[in-house]
């Protein structure tokens, strides 16, 4: 009945919800729902305290019984200064902000009360705090509870937890910042326990990482059903459907909230936050209502929060997989917190950021960052890697997705929006420019890079080479495989990645099966040499010139086979032109290499280069005035993704004064209104 | 407003000793961006991708470091310090053109900074306590805008400037404040420099002393000096905006653009004259003219004896 009354109100035919309206799932469960909680939370943000209790149901998927259950305690990463996290960040830096001094009041923990099985039997003394990483005896992000009788193979057990925490001062997306806290990993959380043939395991493991400086996370399906009590002044939003809030005596207020087949849940709670509201239609896709949450009197980015959410849920439901979850909650945090806590995914809840004054029509800030938060719904939301061990496989690809949003609805990077207000009128100007996102390099100067892009998160060099590597250097591998198999092809693979793998939890071999399946040719040495490899590429032209061929001169034989000396003559007008290009490729990635020379009189002339040769020189000699090189190039009309100097890839004989002239003069002029700058303090 | 014309007016008129000040303006940009000029031919001598497109763009900037590990990163340091040197030097010069005017000669311009840097290099050494002091003001009220729960410009956290509104009207006030302060220092600096010109003081603390008491009993002086600056700011922005939308594709373009640039530049050091002028006239409107003055009005054009 109401499908036809929504067609002739907006015209557009909604696919049916694959949740009901208080998200429960309407038919057969998405997943296996391996991990199932019922949370009860207090919060007391006067003393920084929480106190909870969970019920966990979980799964056994292995046919081995397991009596150690693993757990993650994450916010024991902010107990002290001598976690691993925090040791993470003295040494190799990090995104997120250090753990440095802090006040009393400043740290955050967590600590388990009690721990049941529903018969009363207790399992807390046999807690243990385990350290599978790096063995940090101080880090409790980890702990085992022993059961008195293991879960048989496919069993399931229940457990009562109690815990008492105090919030950390707002760090790596969660805690509190004035009258806001986010609540994200903030729950002892059960590991994943994988089973053969689940990502390469060949027995089944407990997959529980400590918390690292540079790692996020992984976790099972299930069902979530919170109960959230706050001071009523404070406003909630979290993971899935709110399903009721009633108030309680002592001026408090307890929200409920409820999702099946999501992986964690998360939340915010915020005196005098801004709620503002909208729903996604469209046609053939399942409604997804919105909720934005800012801060008060800064709701000006609101709409176009709202405006690339539907974009980011209009493409992704087209071209990925239809989002089917019936709510989906934003949350921009308050100015002095977007950089702690804007731009995280969870399930159906993202953060993303903050804009006083936004650019108008579209701030490109505020634009990416939600379209890449909103993106990560699909790409670990339900698409559901290892965040851990292969950050790559939802950064890079929440990196390509937003890529292919912006791409679709035409938005490219504008840096003067990064300006503040007030300044962008004068100083916009000197950094205008569109550039799309698929034209930003893969980042490095040189040809090989410092780590493989798939590898667990803690085993990169450095903090910024985590970020590098997983985000828009995989981003750049995708578009080479996209490159390789063609942008039909690759679209299906990103279609049926999403849908086998939606729910479940895929490897980057899984990747590139699926990718040698579509494409009907093997891709996994080139997607071995992009994401387990360290090569890059940076194919150039490196020397064009062209000169007349010097004249013959010395013994050749004549007819009769006498060698016989020919005197030197000057080159004859209007002869042949001998003209030398030289190509050279740095580094070792194997992708093909072709050139084009176009010469004078228009035609052109097609090399490839052969495989593994590093350089390679193309000698013509043709007649003038048309046999002239005009110009040579690398890959014409598609550079590759991966080159890191696409500058290089095209040379002409003709000098071209224009770009050499621009860029040179605004480097006098910067230099000179640098030199004023100075002299008018002298 | 007369007072702040005149000063301007002449910054204009004295066309030529903007264009030395301007000249030793190119000559420490051009040895700045000089290790720069090999890799901007290789890179783009030869490149007809990049012709016709806007690069000075996001695309460039975001590349700019990678740019200049494969070519020659431009010199900064070595050019300031000769920029240092020079602007001590010239300063002389621009003191006897706005003190003493008459016809201009590049000689006599050399001459008096040559006769005039030591002095003006000791003066400015003694008035950097002064700036130090005058800071303190701003400093302080920073400090009492924190308790109050305040923030200047200064001290606003990053995520500020990227998400919020920096602008706000006590930063803005405080920005007013710093301003003046440095207002005070400038003026300070530039009627010690015309005391030192007009008054042959040897005694740079002297004089020092002298410009700080004449520019803290002139008030009126000080705020009209930092509108001066004020105006000399809002002029060059504007020019600098304009030479910004200027479009780029051809070498012509390049120089068009290049030539705006020098328009900028020009104005920028004319308000720099204009500076010392608006001094000159304090000293002249506050303090006795000395008896010797009419020496030091150098060179003078002398009749041949009868």
């Amino acid at each position: 009945m109401l499908a036809p009354l929504l067609v002739l109100l907006v015209g557009v035919t909604p696919a049916p919800p694959r949740f009901d309206a208080s998200g429960h799932s309407i038919g057969a469960p998405l997943s296996d729902r391996v991990a199932s909680y019922v949370l009860d939370v207090r919060y007391d943000p006067a003393r920084r305290h929480v106190t909870g209790t969970a019920r966990l149901t979980w799964t056994n998927r292995s046919d081995v019984p397991q009596a150690t259950l693993w757990f993650h305690a994450y916010w024991n990463a902010f107990k002290n200064n001598e976690s691993t996290y925090a040791r993470e960040q003295r040494i190799a830096g990090g995104a997120r902000a250090g753990t440095g001094n802090r006040g009393r009041e400043e740290w955050g923990w967590t600590e388990i009360r009690s721990a049941r099985l529903p018969d009363g039997t207790d399992l807390r003394s046999t807690l243990r705090w385990e350290q599978p990483d790096d063995g940090n005896p101080a880090d409790q992000t980890v702990f085992t509870l022993t059961l008195p009788s293991p879960v048989p193979p496919r069993g399931q057990v229940t457990l009562d937890l109690a815990w008492e925490a105090r919030v950390p001062k707002l760090e790596a997306r969660t805690g509190v910042h004035e009258k806001y806290t986010l609540f994200g990993q903030w729950f002892p959380k059960i590991g994943v326990l994988e089973v053969p043939p689940q990502r390469g395991v060949r027995a089944p493991t407990w997959n529980c990482h400590q918390f690292h400086a540079t790692t996020e996370f992984y976790a099972d399906f299930g069902t979530y059903d919170a109960s959230l009590t706050v001071p009523r002044t404070m406003r909630v939003g979290a993971t899935g459907v709110r399903t009721g809030q009633h108030e309680n005596a002592d001026g408090t207020i307890t929200h409920r909230f409820h999702q099946d087949d999501v992986i964690d849940f998360a939340w915010v709670a915020w005196e005098g936050a801004a709620e503002t509201y909208d729903v996604f239609r469209s046609d053939r896709l399942p409604e997804v209502a919105l909720t934005v949450l800012m801060p008060p009197g800064e709701t000006a980015a609101a709409p176009q929060i709202l405006e690339a959410t539907k974009a980011t849920l209009e493409h992704g439901g087209r071209q990925w997989l239809p989002y089917p979850y019936p709510h989906l909650t934003l949350v921009a945090p308050p100015i002095g917190a977007n950089i702690d806590s804007g731009g995280m995914e969870y399930p159906t809840f993202a953060t993303v950021y903050t804009r006083t004054r936004p650019a108008r029509p579209r701030d490109t800030l505020l634009w990416e960052v939600t379209i890449h938060e909103v993106s990560h719904g699909w790409w670990q939301g339900m698409v559901a890697s290892n965040e851990f061990e292969e950050a790559w496989l939802d950064e890079g690809f929440a990196t390509w997705a937003t890529t292919d949003v912006m791409n679709a609805v035409g938005l490219g990077w504008d840096l003067a929006q990064f300006l503040p207000p007030g300044t962008r009128w004068f100083l916009g100007p000197l950094v205008q420019g569109q550039l799309r996102e698929r034209d930003i390099r893969p980042p490095g100067t040189v040809p090989r890079f410092e780590s493989s892009i798939a590898r667990p998160g803690w085993r990169f060099k450095t903090g910024l080479e985590t970020g590098r590597s997983t985000y828009g250097r995989a981003a750049a591998a995708l578009l080479v495989l996209e490159q390789e198999m063609g942008p039909e092809a690759f679209a299906r693979l990103i279609h049926t990645y999403a849908e086998r793998w939606a729910f479940r939890h895929p490897s980057t071999d899984d990747f590139l099966q699926l990718a040698s399946e579509v494409s009907g040719k093997d891709l996994r040495p080139l997607g071995n040499a992009l994401f387990r490899g360290t090569a890059g590429l940076d194919d150039s032209i490196a020397r064009l010139r062209c000169a007349p061929p010097p004249p013959a001169s010395g013994f050749f034989d004549a007819d009769g086979g006498t060698p016989v000396l020919r005197a030197p003559r000057a080159a004859e007008a209007g002869g042949d032109v001998r003209c030398e290009v030289l190509v050279e490729r740095r580094g070792d990635l194997p992708l093909p290499l072709d050139v084009q020379l176009t010469f004078a009189d228009g035609t052109k002339l097609r090399r490839d280069v052969p495989p593994g040769e590093l350089w390679t020189r193309i000698v013509t000699e043709r007649p003038l005035p048309g046999g002239r090189v005009a110009l040579a190039e690398v890959h014409p009309g598609a550079r590759s993704a991966m080159d890191t100097s696409p500058g290089n890839d095209a040379r002409s004989l003709d000098a071209t004064p224009g770009p050499a002239l621009t860029l040179g003069g605004w480097f006098l002029y910067t230099a000179q209104l640098l030199a004023a700058a100075v002299g008018s303090v002298l | 407003m007369n007072r702040l014309l005149e000063p301007i007016g002449v910054g204009f008129r004295e066309w030529r000793t903007v264009g030395v000040l301007l000249w030793a303006n190119w000559l420490v940009a051009g040895l700045m961006v000089a290790p720069t000029a090999p890799a901007v031919w290789e890179g783009f001598g030869h490149a007809p991708l990049a012709a016709g497109k806007p690069l000075v763009s996001s695309e460039l900037l975001m590349s700019l470091r990678s740019f200049f590990i494969s070519g020659g990163a431009p010199s900064v340091g070595a050019p300031l310090l000769l920029l240092v040197v020079l602007q001590t030097f010239l300063v002389g010069g621009v003191v006897w053109r706005t003190c003493a005017g008459g016809k201009f000669r590049l000689g006599a311009f050399l001459g008096q900074a040559g006769r005039l840097v030591g002095r003006n290099a000791r003066l400015y050494l003694w008035l950097l306590i002064l700036l130090a002091v005058a800071m303190l003001v701003p400093v302080g009220l920073a400090a009492l805008m924190k308790v109050l729960g305040l923030r200047t410009l200064f001290t606003m956290p990053v995520e500020t400037w990227i998400f919020g509104s920096p602008f706000g009207v006590a930063a803005v006030l405080h920005l007013a404040v710093v301003a003046v302060a440095i207002a005070l220092w400038r003026l300070a600096l530039d009627v010690g420099r015309v005391l030192i010109f007009r008054d042959d003081l040897r005694n740079t603390r002297r004089a020092a002393w002298h410009a700080v008491q004449l520019v803290v009993r002139s008030p009126l002086s000080v705020v009209l000096y930092a509108v001066l600056g004020a105006m000399a700011t809002g002029a060059v922005l504007l020019l600098m905006r304009g030479r910004a939308m200027l479009p780029e594709g051809n070498a012509g373009l390049a120089l068009l653009a290049l030539g705006v640039g020098q328009v900028v530049l020009w104005t920028r050091l004319a308000f720099q004259v204009a500076g010392t002028r608006f001094a000159a006239e304090l000293v002249e409107r506050t303090v006795a003219e000395p008896r010797h003055v009419a020496q030091l009005q150098l060179p003078v054009e002398v009749a041949p004896p009868a």
